[in-house]
């Protein structure tokens, strides 16, 4: 089992590797940089001559390195990543890209796991449900819905949310994380009155990210259930249920000691894929709804050729995609011996 | 199908003679599956019955109904589309009891505490009716927990003690092993066990060797032979394999169709056969060493769709020997010799 681990492990830490690079060669891809951009607002805003544009652009690339080969680019780059824990530069915002990540993925994380938790567990729980009362009412209606959600495109839910929550709820606040009261309130359980404030904050963050959550998650909620059923069906079918339904067991315990773990099965399997999907799902949502996330970080520094932030922040789903992967692979060698084993 | 009802009182008559040693009997069962495209009536009127201690055989072609019969007995029949329309099916318990399963609630109690520790199955795909993710020997003490009053590490020596009964070497290791670590006959065997840790009265084996290599078919057999004997039960053995049934059964029933068309010991079915379908089963299983000018004889035609609504015997035609009553009326299945009971108007 451990060398199972650092087998799949090593191999993650090599894919990572080929991401970064991928990364980098794709941000590079379209013509001009930064400086380019940077060049223009000196001359449409600053007034300044061609000339003289040209040169401060200049000077820009010299001093942020974006005159050097590519290959060097890419080079240092690593290095300073791997050395500093540097990240590079933001042009844009004129800070680490380390820091705004940082500030950043904590959120992105919980919005994107909270969405794909409640998706997967609704996902499931309700594909066991229905699988063995195939094309009974409740099938069809469960049917009906999952496709209705999966069929609409996120960011028009995302709008449908924030028109239902600006014009019907009349809540003031939609764009944040936090209304404006609690953002200086420190997360501290110290004191009664502390703890009293936390949950209050605990509370209005709900309010302000179950639209993403929901949004992120209604796809995979109907992606999993319909998954879920039809492995249930199969193994429903299948011959050890039989066997198992002979040895006396009641219906709940031949599903959920025989049917409902090897159904399972294909589930684990694609969780290593269906986080970059939640992210993604997150992305959309965070965008139309404003949060400051990752998402919209990536969306900016794309639009303004920020490099850095933009390759760095491909780079981290890409981890975030590997990660994903390695832990279903463990989790599927402790639920299955053939994969222990083989 | 006034036919029918007659039949089961003739098999009484012969099961009464000793009610003892009668453990389970079916009495005109009949199970449908109710499709769309209309149905099908798998099992149509089987009466037959199984002696204490011995094993029956059941042959018959593919699709003739004798799985959905020991299905039925199981209540395994999925629902919808399967049902049990009518008939009987009654088990003699140890007690001296005898219920009628058809009459139980499948989620029933009553019918859980019969699955497992009365009446016991095994399958014809070792490969697949093992649960590739739990180790066997859980496998089976899930089973004696189930039925016994027994801690865990008692069931867990149970299931040591019967890997050990079917001669599975280094047990104490293999009980911690994955089906997919063995191979097909070891995975039967743990099925054996499985099947027989709770001492069942009756074992119900669904052609339990079709899908193994002939050697290791062999010992499958002797190993359930001799674990009959040391378990006091009933075998059901369903096979289209007569050179089994010659080998293991006291009794043979012969399915066509959805019934029984004969049923006899089994030395009087293979010397004596009365039905043209047994005949004709028995004439095209190759002998070694047969002369030449008796080639194989295959039964010509095909199996009517058990869709059909047959006037007639079913048999009538494909059979060598249909007279013109033949197409008018199915025939009863009665006792024609003592012990020995025929559907064929050849006999009457």
């Amino acid at each position: 089992m451990i060398g199972f681990i650092v087998r799949r492990f090593s191999v993650s830490v090599a894919v990572v590797l080929g991401i970064a690079l991928v990364s980098f060669i794709v941000i590079q891809l379209p013509p001009g940089d930064y400086a380019d951009g940077y060049k223009s607002f000196l001359i449409e805003q600053g007034g300044a001559t061609e000339s003289e544009a040209e040169a401060q652009a200049e000077l820009f690339r010299q001093r942020y390195g974006l005159d050097k080969p590519l290959p060097t680019q890419f080079l240092v780059w690593i290095r300073d990543m791997v050395t500093k824990g540097s990240f590079g530069f933001s042009f844009a915002y004129k800070r680490d890209v380390g820091e705004l990540i940082a500030e950043r993925l904590p959120r992105t994380l919980l919005l994107a796991v909270l969405a794909h938790l409640t998706s997967t567990a609704v996902g499931i729980i309700a594909g066991i449900f229905v699988a063995p009362r195939q094309y009974s009412v409740a099938d069809n209606v469960a049917a009906f819905i999952a496709f209705i959600l999966s069929a609409l495109p996120r960011f028009w839910i995302a709008l449908a949310i924030m028109f239902f929550l600006v014009f019907t709820l009349e809540q003031e606040h939609v764009t944040a994380f936090h209304s404006p009261q609690y953002v200086v309130v420190p997360w501290a359980f110290g004191s009664l009155a502390e703890t009293r404030e936390s949950w209050a904050k605990l509370v209005d963050l709900m309010q302000h990210i179950w639209p993403v959550v929901v949004i992120a998650g209604l796809g995979g909620v109907a992606r999993n259930m319909r998954v879920m059923r039809g492995n249930m069906l199969d193994e429903l079918n299948a011959q050890y249920v039989t066997t198992a339904r002979s040895k006396g067991l009641t219906e709940g315990q031949v599903m959920r000691r025989h049917a409902v773990p090897n159904a399972l099965h294909p589930i684990i399997m694609y969780q290593g894929t269906v986080l970059p999907y939640m992210l993604q799902g997150e992305l959309q949502a965070s965008i139309v709804m404003g949060l400051p996330t990752i998402g919209t970080l990536l969306l900016t520094s794309l639009r303004n050729e920020d490099i850095y932030i933009a390759a760095s922040c491909l780079l981290i789903y890409g981890v975030l995609l590997v990660a994903g992967n390695l832990i279903a692979d463990i989790s599927l060698a402790v639920l299955d011996p053939r994969v222990r084993f083989s | 199908m006034t036919s029918d009802h007659q039949a089961p009182a003739r098999l009484n008559a012969e099961a009464n003679r000793d009610a003892e040693d009668t453990i389970l009997e079916l009495k005109g069962l009949k199970t449908y599956f109710f499709l769309e495209r209309g149905i099908v009536k798998a099992v149509d009127g089987v009466d037959v019955a199984v002696g204490r201690r011995k094993t029956l055989g059941v042959v018959g072609e593919s699709g003739c109904g004798k799985s959905v019969t020991f299905r039925s007995v199981m209540r395994l029949i999925q629902s919808p589309p399967g049902r049990i329309v009518e008939g009987e099916i009654l088990l003699h318990r140890k007690d001296g009891d005898t219920v009628d399963i058809v009459q139980l609630d499948p989620r029933s109690r009553q019918l859980r505490d019969i699955r497992g520790a009365e009446i016991a199955m095994i399958f014809q795909e070792p490969m697949t009716s093992l649960n590739p993710l739990h180790p066997v020997g859980r496998q089976i003490s899930e089973s004696v927990l189930l039925h016994q009053s027994m801690s865990r590490q008692g069931a867990q020596e149970r299931a040591e003690e019967m890997l050990n009964r079917v001669h599975i070497a280094d047990p104490g290791r293999r009980i911690g092993e994955y089906p997919h670590q063995l191979s097909g006959g070891m995975r039967q065997r743990v099925m054996i066990a499985l099947a027989l840790s709770c001492n069942p009265s009756i074992l119900i084996a669904d052609e339990p060797t079709t899908a193994l290599d002939v050697t290791v078919q062999a010992q499958i057999l002797d190993l359930m032979r001799e674990l009959q004997d040391d378990f006091d039960s009933a075998i059901v053995l369903i096979t289209h394999n007569l050179g089994v049934v010659s080998q293991m059964a006291d009794h043979v029933a012969v399915m066509y169709l959805g019934r029984v068309v004969e049923y006899a010991p089994v030395y009087e079915i293979f010397h004596n056969p009365k039905h043209p379908y047994t005949i004709g089963l028995l004439n095209s299983v190759p002998v070694l060493g047969r002369k030449e000018e008796n080639r194989l004889v295959p039964i010509t035609g095909m199996v009517p769709s058990p869709m059909e609504d047959i006037r007639g015997c079913a048999f009538a035609e494909r059979c060598p020997e249909a007279m013109e009553i033949c197409w008018e009326q199915s025939p009863e299945f009665k006792e024609h010799e003592p012990g020995h009971s025929a559907a064929c108007w050849l006999h009457d």
